[in-house]
């Protein structure tokens, strides 16, 4: 038996899935989830085998919710209007459904699915890129424990390196997350977020001030207060930026 | 700049014979008249360096200048100002290689030849570097008119796209797939509305006001639409008095602040979403406020910057008042208020 979720926002995008699901005897639904936060707590408590996942939702998009999970299960994409997204991520998804779509369509895509190749699962680094691309997420979601925030990017002061995590503070609080600084600097859009020292990654939004230290560095001073070092390269990269 | 023709592939090198061949004619030409064979070498090798250097400036010159009027006199001021000059230039040389009783001969029946075929062959180059130039402007310009052409068409095809609103179109096509099996008659009900809405959306027209009424029934459908896409988690209460029905409005501005805030509402909550539209009118204004529920601890969905900028411009372009749209937001509601003057009849 195969296990499979629905994550949908919209009801009858569920049913019409449940229905065309009729057909497959072999194929069980444990749950339909109407949003991204309902799907990542679903998807950790059932371990299905397949989810059927909508990406424009609710707070958290189909990718970030993806991104959010320790390990992925197949996922077949079911989506209106993200055809060119859907292409780049073809190989990552056992397929993809354009909304509408048929009967004869939706068997092709399980057929797919069952001689999908172990190669065929989301690999971990197209979806941290999906998640953080996507054009509708300014924003950065971070799992703590079972609660999930949602940190939009005008919100995060700085972002530490700390050995295998980064911190990631913010007007909300402090949050870990098991990614490098690396990944954050090339994501997050350059003109806000610049990578002052060697393990700080700074919002210049969040910058109050610069104040010259004693010896030759530097140290910004954030807007909660909180004192940054600023090397002799993030100097030259934080400075035009500031006087903008 | 495009490049120079001069510079142009091997071009540069057809130049370089062309002077030495125009100096190897002067030398022999020269040599008939008897003088010594050492002075016209340097004659000639001088004429043509000097030669090669006013045809380079020439050609610089007109890549940057080439009047569309006047064509004739300017080529020919051009070809009779720099072969005086050619000519003046090389007189004043003769000594350097010449013995004075060459410069005699030379006086009494060079000069005029050489000023002659300088001033044609100057005329020659002037006109044919003036029509590359030329064309190369006309060129330029039909390729810049295309570009231009095919922006604003770019732009038209960008509006008809947003007309479409591609994600609600698809989405309420499959929530009537959906239907279709369970819910026959809604699914019918559904497909109705679209049209109606689409037409409406064909139908209109930036310039025309229409009565309030029209427009509350425009949007009314559209949630209609929604709430069977989105079930119970999208509600809606529109309070406008009866008498405010006829009052005219502008189109394209309730209408997208709307559509906005369900989006903002379905896109930045989870839980359920309730719009409020209420309107009310005083002596000089009709008053409208919408409201969607709002999560300050989210992030504004993208693209819910809703081009406020563009309706407030609008709103601008009409009445010719910037405070008619204002926007508040509390800690779980976001409110745009609007305010239409009211006709004076």
């Amino acid at each position: 038996m195969i296990k499979a979720l629905i994550i949908d926002d919209e009801p009858l995008a569920c049913a019409m899935v449940a229905e065309f699901l009729g057909k497959h005897p072999d194929i069980e639904v444990l749950a339909q989830c109407h949003n991204g936060f309902d799907g990542v707590k679903a998807i950790q408590e059932l371990n299905p085998d397949l989810i059927f996942l909508d990406v424009q939702m609710p707070k958290l998009n189909g990718f970030e919710m993806l991104e959010l999970l320790d390990e992925t299960p197949a996922v077949i994409f079911t989506t209106a209007f993200d055809e060119y997204a859907m292409r780049a991520f073809d190989h990552n998804a056992a397929d993809y459904l354009l909304k509408p779509f048929s009967q004869e369509r939706f068997d092709h895509a399980i057929e797919k699915y069952k001689a999908l190749i172990p190669q065929q699962l989301p690999s971990k680094e197209t979806v941290e890129k999906f998640a953080i691309q996507y054009p509708l997420a300014d924003r950065v979601a971070i799992k703590n424990g079972s609660k999930i925030h949602v940190l939009p990017y005008d919100d995060i002061l700085v972002i530490e390196a700390d050995d295998d995590y980064v911190v990631v503070r913010t007007t909300q609080g402090a949050f870990a997350k098991k990614r490098t600084l690396s990944y954050f600097e090339s994501s997050l859009p350059s003109e806000t977020f610049v990578r002052v020292h060697r393990g700080f990654l700074v919002n210049i939004r969040h910058i109050e001030r610069l104040e010259q230290r004693s010896g030759q560095g530097y140290e910004a001073v954030l807007t909660n207060g909180q004192l940054v070092p600023v090397s002799r390269t993030g100097m030259q990269l934080v400075k035009p930026l500031l006087e903008k | 700049m495009l490049s120079h023709p001069l510079v142009y592939k091997y071009n540069w090198i057809y130049f370089l014979l062309f002077c030495l061949t125009l100096g190897a004619f002067q030398f022999v030409a020269l040599n008939q008249t008897g003088l010594s064979i050492e002075g016209t070498f340097y004659d000639s090798l001088s004429s043509a360096t000097l030669l090669a250097i006013i045809l380079i400036y020439l050609v610089i010159t007109l890549s940057f200048y080439h009047p569309d009027k006047y064509v004739l006199v300017f080529v020919a001021s051009v070809a009779l100002l720099l072969s005086i000059l050619f000519t003046v230039i090389i007189e004043m040389m003769y000594p350097l290689y010449y013995s004075p009783e060459e410069i005699q001969i030379l006086g009494e029946g060079i000069f005029l030849p050489r000023f002659m075929f300088t001033f044609l062959l100057l005329v020659g180059a002037t006109t044919v570097a003036w029509f590359y130039f030329r064309t190369k402007d006309l060129e330029e310009g039909l390729a810049r008119q295309e570009e231009s052409d095919k922006a604003s068409k770019d732009a038209e095809l960008y509006k008809l796209r947003q007309q479409l609103q591609p994600h609600f179109l698809f989405n309420s096509l499959n929530s009537i797939n959906a239907l279709i099996g369970s819910k026959p008659e809604l699914a019918r009900k559904m497909v109705l509305q679209l049209s109606d809405f689409f037409r409406g959306t064909l139908r209109r027209e930036e310039s025309k006001f229409i009565p309030l009424s029209e427009e509350l029934e425009y949007i009314r459908l559209y949630l209609e639409i929604e709430q069977v896409r989105f079930g119970h988690r999208l509600q809606a209460s529109i309070d406008a008095p009866e008498e405010l029905m006829n009052i005219p409005v502008p189109p394209l501005v309730l209408q997208p602040i709307m559509e906005n805030a369900i989006k903002f509402g379905l896109y930045g909550t989870i839980g359920n979403v309730c719009i409020k539209v209420e309107a009310k009118r005083d002596a000089n204004f009709l008053y409208i406020a919408i409201s969607n529920p709002y999560d300050a601890s989210s992030s504004q969905v993208k693209g819910t910057g809703f081009g406020l900028a563009a309706i407030k411009r609008r709103l601008y372009l009409l009445f010719a008042r910037n405070d008619l749209i204002d926007t508040r937001n509390s800690d779980e509601l976001f409110t745009a208020y609007l305010k239409f003057p009211l006709p004076h009849d």
